[in-house]
């Protein structure tokens, strides 16, 4: 193997596995090939895994930002002082079929609940004043603030996102252009956003007590992702009161489709054309390279690695690695990964 | 004619006589010219211009015209697009005029219902003709293709070649890839200029770049937003002028119309196609940029080179890749036989090269084909496709009884056969070629027999369906029919069938579905 490395100080090999030989390896294989090769561990071993792969040509053009994101709502809200704090509150990991959920997070505390009849969320989101360390509010007060919501449909990512006052994604840390602006008494909204000029107006503020008509709603309707959105995909409205606790938001999400992220099975889903992967003795998959758990490699996106360390059990097990039709080992249809190798080598773990 | 009315006028009524002879002179005197100095002109492209008939002196105007141009590939262009027009067609007649005439009403369908245009134009046709369409023929571009249009083109696709991403393509690539007036069968027109001028941001936006991969990206980007991939009805090969009015077509009019983009802005693309899948039913059509001297797949309009899988994950098997060719491919099967030698329509074409191997792992086929051996020089091997066996490549048959078929796809089940009187004749016993290239002969004679069980017509459904009717054929020179069954339940079992065949479980619904397969050990597997 070590002659994979000469001239490649880069590698995504440790340099401290650069001398030795690996316990297995597969590499540098032509278009549709599938190898294996058996190998055995006479006692319980932490294997250091190197894995590049082609991911699924689809995913690998899907913006990574988006994968495994499920339905979500995001709050954006930068104090008086200057600090900001993004908050994302995913439809998550719901294995079962629940149509409510609730948790806290980042220091808020989340409620959201499905209505199968209506196919909409609604949301109530409160944000103590502590958790944006703030103890006291004087007034009036003024929070640079966005608010956006997101949708998946397959389960896999997000097809597209909305955001009040942008054009832009918020979570790319762009400035925030919405404002929210405590009063004591309530206003009118100016729900004709635009992106060009700062927002100075948009909010609602009703001091200690709660207007639930819609009509003050503010829209969350300017596309910052995904093509040909219809409203029953996603569409939304908000507002947000305050008292002394803190900031509480009412969101609603008009969106025909539950779309949650399964933690526990997502990260098990390949999503590769070429990749490898590790079966014991029984032919159970010990390991798989799999996009959740996987980088860029370098040239196209589709090139990804695996760097991880597993501990496999004493016994036998067999090393796969398989390519489909095209992009392999100097055979690229799109700019190779920087890699010294295309396929999979395991080593016994060396700690750095 | 415009030279002839230049001089009538300029010239006094004196002179007006002798100017008519002289210009009456001048036709005879261009191909004295020409026959006087032609040692530049190859004996083949010579051979051709002096029997064009009444067409010589416009291919001679050509050659004369590119004598007198600095740059002495221009006339070795000329040269290349000569020697092989004899081959280029296209259709030409009365049912063309029809055709054109609902075409332009096509052209006003609103985008709402451009998904439906073949029943649009169904209606149109039942309402415009009754024998629709008139008569029609196949006219070689030889009998009207002009000197000027020659000239328009090569000087179009020159300019083509100078671009910064393009000037690294060889002569030969580029007669290739660029010259070519023509893509498939469609009327020779004027398509370079149009997009050169319609695509003169290309330039700016590859800042510097010479990456042909990277200004593929970016025309393609392009054709995303204007092309779109939706059938609408066509007779014979429509052209550039038909595609760029309508902006939509199937995959091969996508591919088509990207060539033809790619190509006049020096982006060397092809038109390359798997007439039909060697696992399920249909072929494909998709586009291919030759870089670095590799083909890349796209499909233009749709995906982006190295963000396209022909074979979607292993889900189609390709037995042959061909691609389309200007010039004439000498191992294409008309090529090789003689030609009053019948063959299978879909192979009766020499402008198509094999190109298998740029794409996949293959495998050379040698069998010792049996039975009757008719007066055939060429036997061929067979996919299921559409509920039959159908040609997807041929062999030359030597020695009586032996034949190579070169370069054949794996993973996939063939039937040897012969073309007799338009129709496939079993030459041998179907075989696989497995994923390492080894071959394994399928239905060897055998006493055995056995039980079959099975849930479903294909790899994917349709399913078994209770109080059902089902038959089971298995394939002996013909598919014979097993045995006949009602499914009792969600599966259905054939009892003393032969054993080592391939199989059909065939029932009139949902049957384009249905798929051959294989059984061994109580299993199926499905080709």
């Amino acid at each position: 193997m070590q002659h994979l490395f000469e001239n490649h100080p880069d590698s995504l090999v440790a340099t401290r596995y650069q001398k030795i030989e690996p316990i297995v390896s597969l590499v540098n294989m032509e278009n549709l090939e599938s190898r294996d090769s058996m190998f055995t561990l006479s006692k319980p071993t932490d294997c250091q895994i190197y894995c590049t792969g082609e991911m699924d040509i689809d995913m690998a053009a899907y913006p990574k930002k988006y994968c495994f994101q499920p339905d979500d709502i995001e709050l954006y809200i930068q104090t008086p002082k200057g600090y900001r704090y993004d908050f994302i509150f995913p439809w998550n990991d719901a294995t079962k079929k629940l149509d409510t959920i609730s948790y806290s997070t980042q220091g808020a505390e989340y409620f959201g609940r499905y209505d199968k009849s209506q196919k909409c969320y609604n949301a109530s989101i409160l944000i103590p004043w502590s958790t944006l360390h703030t103890d006291s509010v004087n007034h009036p007060a003024s929070f640079k603030f966005n608010i956006a919501i997101a949708d998946n449909d397959d389960n896999i990512r997000q097809k597209a996102k909305k955001v009040w006052a942008d054009y832009q994604d918020p979570r790319d840390k762009t400035p925030l252009l919405g404002m929210l602006q405590l009063v004591d008494t309530v206003i009118s909204i100016n729900t004709k956003n635009t992106v060009f000029s700062p927002r100075t107006i948009g909010v609602t503020l009703v001091n200690n007590s709660i207007d639930t008509t819609q009509n003050g709603n503010a829209q969350i309707e300017n596309i910052v992702f995904g093509d040909h959105i219809k409203k029953e995909d996603l569409s939304g409205n908000y507002k947000v009161k305050w008292n002394d606790k803190g900031l509480l938001f009412s969101v609603n999400v008009n969106d025909d489709r539950m779309g949650r992220i399964n933690l526990k099975e997502v990260p098990k889903q390949p999503h590769f054309q070429d990749f490898g992967w590790i079966e014991d003795a029984k032919g159970k998959k010990v390991w798989t390279m799999t996009a959740y758990f996987s980088k860029h490699a370098g040239g196209a996106l589709k090139n990804q690695l695996a760097d991880t360390v597993i501990k496999l059990k004493a016994g036998k097990y067999k090393l796969h690695y398989q390519t489909d039709e095209s992009h392999s080992w100097n055979s690229w249809d799109a700019p190779p990964p920087h890699t010294a190798f295309y396929g999979i080598v395991v080593y016994q773990f060396i700690k750095p | 004619m415009r030279f002839s009315k230049a001089f009538r006028v300029s010239l006094p009524k004196s002179a007006r006589k002798r100017s008519i002879r002289y210009i009456a002179f001048i036709p005879l005197l261009l191909v004295a010219l020409f026959s006087l100095s032609c040692r530049d002109v190859t004996s083949k492209a010579n051979n051709i211009i002096d029997s064009a008939g009444n067409k010589k002196i416009e291919l001679a105007k050509v050659i004369q015209h590119y004598r007198n141009d600095s740059d002495e590939k221009k006339l070795k262009a000329a040269v290349y697009l000569i020697e092989n027009l004899p081959l280029q067609t296209h259709t030409t007649g009365q049912g063309v005029m029809e055709y054109q005439s609902l075409f332009r009403k096509l052209l006003k369908v609103p985008e709402e219902r451009k998904d439906d245009y073949d029943a649009i134009y169904d209606s149109l046709q039942k309402a415009s003709f009754t024998n629709f369409p008139g008569t029609i023929e196949d006219l070689g571009d030889i009998k009207s293709i002009s000197a000027q249009y020659l000239i328009n083109h090569i000087d179009a696709a020159f300019k083509a070649w100078t671009q910064p991403w393009a000037k690294q393509l060889s002569f030969d690539e580029f007669c290739k890839y660029i010259l070519p007036y023509k893509l498939v069968n469609e009327v020779p027109e004027i398509w370079m200029p149009t997009v050169q001028h319609r695509y003169a941001w290309l330039q700016d936006s590859m800042k510097g770049s010479q990456d042909s991969y990277r200004a593929c990206i970016l025309v393609n980007r392009q054709l995303k937003r204007t092309f779109t991939i939706r059938s609408f009805p066509t007779i014979w090969d429509v052209g550039f002028n038909d595609l760029d009015a309508i902006q939509s077509g199937k995959c091969f009019h996508a591919t088509q119309y990207t060539a033809y983009v790619m190509r006049s802005l020096g982006i060397p693309v092809v038109m390359d196609f798997t007439q039909f899948w060697g696992n399920m039913n249909g072929g494909h059509d998709w586009d291919a940029l030759i870089y670095n001297g590799r083909t890349i797949p796209f499909v233009g309009s749709e995906s982006d080179p190295g963000l396209t899988k022909i074979d979607l994950a292993f889900q189609r098997k390709r037995a042959k890749v061909f691609r389309h060719t200007f010039a004439p491919e000498p191992n294409s099967l008309p090529m090789q036989v003689d030609e009053d030698e019948p063959m299978p329509s879909n192979l009766n074409n020499s402008r198509m090269a094999d190109v298998t191997d740029a794409y996949i792992p293959v495998t050379d086929v040698s069998l010792i084909i049996n039975g009757k051996v008719p007066e055939a020089k060429a036997a061929y091997l067979c996919v299921f496709n559409q509920q039959m066996w159908t040609p997807v490549f041929w062999g030359k048959i030597e020695e009586g009884n032996h034949v190579t078929f070169q370069k054949m796809g794996r993973n996939i089940v063939y039937a040897p056969m012969y073309y007799d009187d338009g129709k496939l004749i079993a030459a041998g016993e179907p075989f696989y070629i497995n994923h390492n290239g080894e071959i394994s002969t399928i239905g060897k004679p055998s006493a055995e027999s056995g039980t079959i069980t099975i849930s479903k017509k294909s790899p994917q459904g349709p399913s078994i369906e209770k109080d059902k009717t089902y038959q089971l054929f298995y394939w002996g020179n013909g598919w014979i029919k097993a045995g006949e069954q009602k499914a009792t339940d969600k599966k259905i079992s054939f009892a003393h069938v032969p054993a080592n065949k391939i199989y059909w479980v065939h029932s009139p619904d949902k049957s384009t579905k249905e798929r051959i397969f294989t059984y061994e050990k109580n299993n199926a597997t499905w080709w």
